[in-house]
């Protein structure tokens, strides 16, 4: 019978799974850097051990607002929670499961008369107005750190890709922890009172029958996370715009902060033995903490203002959620009563003097005495740190302003100046071309002076060779004399020194060329190596002839001879082929 | 750690693929100088190598795709730099295509003209050199792409201005090309542009890009 009216608690169980684990948990998985189903098995294994282990304290404070003692009345407490959410689904507004519960467990008290209890309502109020903002002043430093970390670390991206991955996983794991301490508060409040008493013992373990409860919730919450098809589906259109690893992290670290705070009951003792006030363990809307990081990761960004209508909407979510809640809750007990004569619906069971829990002796601690000390503490700080943001703000836009300005200066200055090199590199090619060719026409100067005086010097020898043979009377010498010079001068046209000569400064001209002939062709003759150069130098036929000593019919049979030898086909040009070896 | 291994190989073949770009570069910047002052060996010399290093290229960028989505390395961000690599070897392979249409196409380039090609190709180059300094300093330090793409932007316009100032001389100066010569003559002109035009294409990819990376 229990267990039936628990489903009203599990369903939801199921809701918070479905809803807000998708909110918490979509900006990593949209970061596309986790496999979704082994991240989703890793987080809920410790989101069951934050509810079992942790989940104790805030519950507390939800079960301490009404002492409800019937099954049915949870039942209906539960539905009526339920229905809440699923009309503000339905309408799209800011809601939390935690505020419905919260605002049908009032409805419970107003029916039962029972207003004791709602003491500590206007804090539990004060937390869900506090946690978004204290989430924002986190996620906007966290967030100005890790932007400088980066900055100064210069880590490859994928690099720090691989180590985002890993920071993402350990805290999602322990986001996942504080989630389950936090949510099972919603979904087993109703129902802590009326707990079985079972006592389970194992060897090394004993479970209570309220830690059943959170088992069974935390279950609930997997079963929502894993019917969300959202979850898996790669493409999660724009319920989530792509976030970037790092604003990933900063949003996790600031929603794990704030939970930290409000559902740690270690930390909240710590807090205490350092003298400080207790922190009221009070279960929070995570999805307003996490409108309320991003919120302050937008005003640290820069170029984004708070969006007023957002933040009002927010508020008034809460406020509408609970008093919604309320009605229907309120509502449903009567009919319960009155048209189905269900009897112990509700009755004054203690009221919160009874229970000594931590968190309500805190509660009053903070509401008594230090409350306006601290508040008026953090209104100063808050007022010293804006004046303090935004003169440092507008230094450093001034600052970035005239770096700015410095560096396009310096900038169009290197610009320029590259322009300038790369015109003076230009030129530079153009004047070495130009050496090239001058120098090539000095040698051919010199060369053809040479040529001239060799000449001259020739002819002037054979000019006194004739005069020398005029003198000759007798006829058989001057023959002789004669036949003598026809020989010097036949030798002199087949010198080749001079050609061999010609042929160096060939070779000087078009370095390594007779290597890669001789190398590919290495059958050509002397004379035919000769004729390639000097055909490759652009010489026509008839200029060829006297250089190779030869007529230019003979030429033109060699340049034949070369084309056999070469392989080359009728329709390859001889010239061209040579100029490519 | 399997994966920083792979993390590294991925960043070290990012690297490698940058210099054969950069090395792609001097190599057309050389090859243009040869062709136009004639030295027919060294401008065949290029040729090869440009060819081996486009190959490299495409080989070196495939390892890098196969990497990063084996490895699931940079899912958000690996589209994006893909792309960027693509881009980068469009630009290899525009170097290539260019030398080659050299060799085949043999332009009739007025030695009057030698200068002002090589200071187009000179200064299409110096705007491609400049985005892949940008490209380097997307991977470790974002914030500092957008200033480096300045310089980018600024060559793309210089050779823009320099290649009407060829064109125009082209077509008005030189009476005694052929006009199939002069047209050939603008299409080399737009080769050698089409190498700036893509390193400012790869800045706009760049810039968006670096914005997108800051968190």
């Amino acid at each position: 019978m229990f267990l039936f009216f628990l489903v009203g608690g599990l369903f939801l169980g199921w809701f918070i799974g479905s809803r807000d684990a998708f909110n918490l948990y979509g900006n990593a998985i949209s970061s596309r850097i986790v496999n979704i189903i082994w991240f989703l098995v890793f987080i809920c294994f410790f989101l069951v051990i934050g509810a079992v282990s942790q989940g104790k304290a805030t519950t507390n404070t939800i079960s301490n607002l009404g002492l409800i003692d019937s099954p049915i009345a949870s039942f209906i407490i539960a539905l009526a929670a339920g229905l809440t959410v699923y009309v503000a689904e339905r309408l799209n507004y800011h809601f939390s499961i935690i505020q419905s519960l919260v605002g049908a467990i009032i409805g419970w008290n107003l029916f039962a008369g029972n207003l004791g209890s709602l003491k500590p309502l206007s804090l539990i109020f004060l937390v869900w107005l506090i946690a978004p903002l204290i989430g924002g002043i986190f996620s906007a430093l966290f967030y100005l750190f890790v932007k400088r970390l980066l900055k100064r670390l210069k880590i490859h991206i994928i690099i720090l890709n691989v180590y985002l991955r890993y920071t993402i996983i350990i805290l999602s794991a322990i986001l996942g922890f504080y989630f389950g301490a936090n949510n099972i508060a919603s979904i087993v409040g109703a129902f802590k009172n009326i707990a079985p008493e079972v006592q389970l013992n194992f060897d090394i373990l004993q479970i209570s029958g309220e830690q059943i409860l959170y088992f069974l919730g935390s279950l609930m919450i997997i079963v929502g996370i894993f019917s969300n098809k959202k979850l898996y589906s790669n493409d999660q259109g724009d319920d989530y715009q792509m976030m970037q690893p790092e604003t990933s992290v900063v949003l996790i670290l600031a929603q794990i902060s704030v939970l930290v705070i409000f559902t740690s009951q270690g930390f909240s003792n710590l807090l205490v033995s350092i003298g400080l006030f207790a922190i009221p363990l009070v279960p929070i809307s995570i999805s307003h903490v996490a409108t309320g990081s991003l919120i302050g990761i937008g005003v640290v960004k820069g170029g984004h203002e708070i969006n007023i209508k957002k933040v009002i909407s927010m508020i008034f979510g809460i406020f509408l959620t609970v008093a919604f809640a309320l009605m229907i809750s309120f509502i449903l007990l009567l009919i319960a009563k009155n048209v189905f004569n269900i009897s112990g619906l509700g009755s004054v069971h203690g009221s919160i003097e009874n229970t000594n829990s931590l968190q309500i002796n805190s509660i009053h601690e903070f509401i008594g005495v230090n409350i306006l000390w601290y508040l008026l503490i953090i209104v100063l700080f808050g007022i010293i740190g804006i004046i303090t943001i935004y003169f440092n703000k507008q230094r450093r836009v001034w600052q970035y302003t005239m770096s700015r300005l410095n560096h396009e200066r310096k900038e169009h200055n290197e610009a320029l100046q590259a322009l300038t090199e790369a015109n003076l590199k230009t030129i530079i090619i153009e004047n070495s071309s130009l050496n090239d060719k001058l120098e090539y026409k000095h040698k051919e100067l010199i060369y053809y002076a040479l040529n001239i005086v060799e000449q001259r010097e020739y002819l002037v020898f054979i000019h006194n060779k004739l005069k020398e043979i005029q003198k000759h009377q007798d006829q058989a010498e001057l023959q002789n004399k004669i036949n003598e010079l026809l020989i010097n001068v036949r030798q002199k046209m087949a010198s080749t020194e001079k050609v061999d000569a010609f042929y160096v400064k060939i070779e000087q001209l078009h370095q390594n060329f007779t290597k890669r002939l001789i190398d590919r062709y290495p059958d050509l003759s002397e004379k035919e190596q000769n004729l390639i150069k000097l055909l490759r130098l652009g010489f026509s036929s008839k200029e060829i002839a006297p250089l190779l000593n030869i007529s230019p019919k003979s030429v033109e049979i060699s340049r034949y001879r070369l084309r056999k030898k070469l392989q080359l086909e009728k329709d390859d040009n001889l010239i061209k082929f040579i100029n490519n070896i | 750690m399997v994966l920083f291994k792979n993390s590294n190989e991925v960043i070290e073949l990012i690297e490698k693929f940058f210099d054969n770009v950069d090395q792609s570069l001097l190599l057309f910047k050389e090859g243009v100088s040869n062709y136009l002052y004639k030295k027919t060996d060294n401008f065949n010399e290029n040729l090869i190598s440009v060819a081996k290093m486009e190959s490299n290229a495409d080989i070196i960028r495939r390892d890098i795709e196969n990497k990063l989505y084996t490895h699931s390395l940079l899912p958000q961000m690996r589209g994006d730099i893909m792309r960027l690599l693509e881009e980068f070897d469009v630009v290899v392979d525009l170097v290539k295509k260019n030398l080659y249409q050299f060799e085949i196409e043999s332009p009739n380039i007025p030695v009057e003209l030698n200068q002002e090609f090589m200071k187009l190709t000179e200064i299409s180059l110096l705007a491609a050199e400049s985005v892949i300094p940008a490209a380097r300093a997307y991977f470790r330090t974002p914030d500092t792409v957008k200033d480096q793409l300045h310089r980018v932007y600024f060559y793309e316009k210089e050779t823009d201005n320099l290649a009407i100032t060829i064109k125009r001389k082209v077509f008005k100066e030189f009476d005694n090309l052929k006009l199939s010569e002069k047209f050939h003559l603008r299409y080399f002109t737009l080769h050698i542009e089409d190498i700036s035009d893509t390193a400012e294409k790869i800045a706009d990819i760049l810039s968006v890009m670096a914005i997108k990376r800051t968190i």
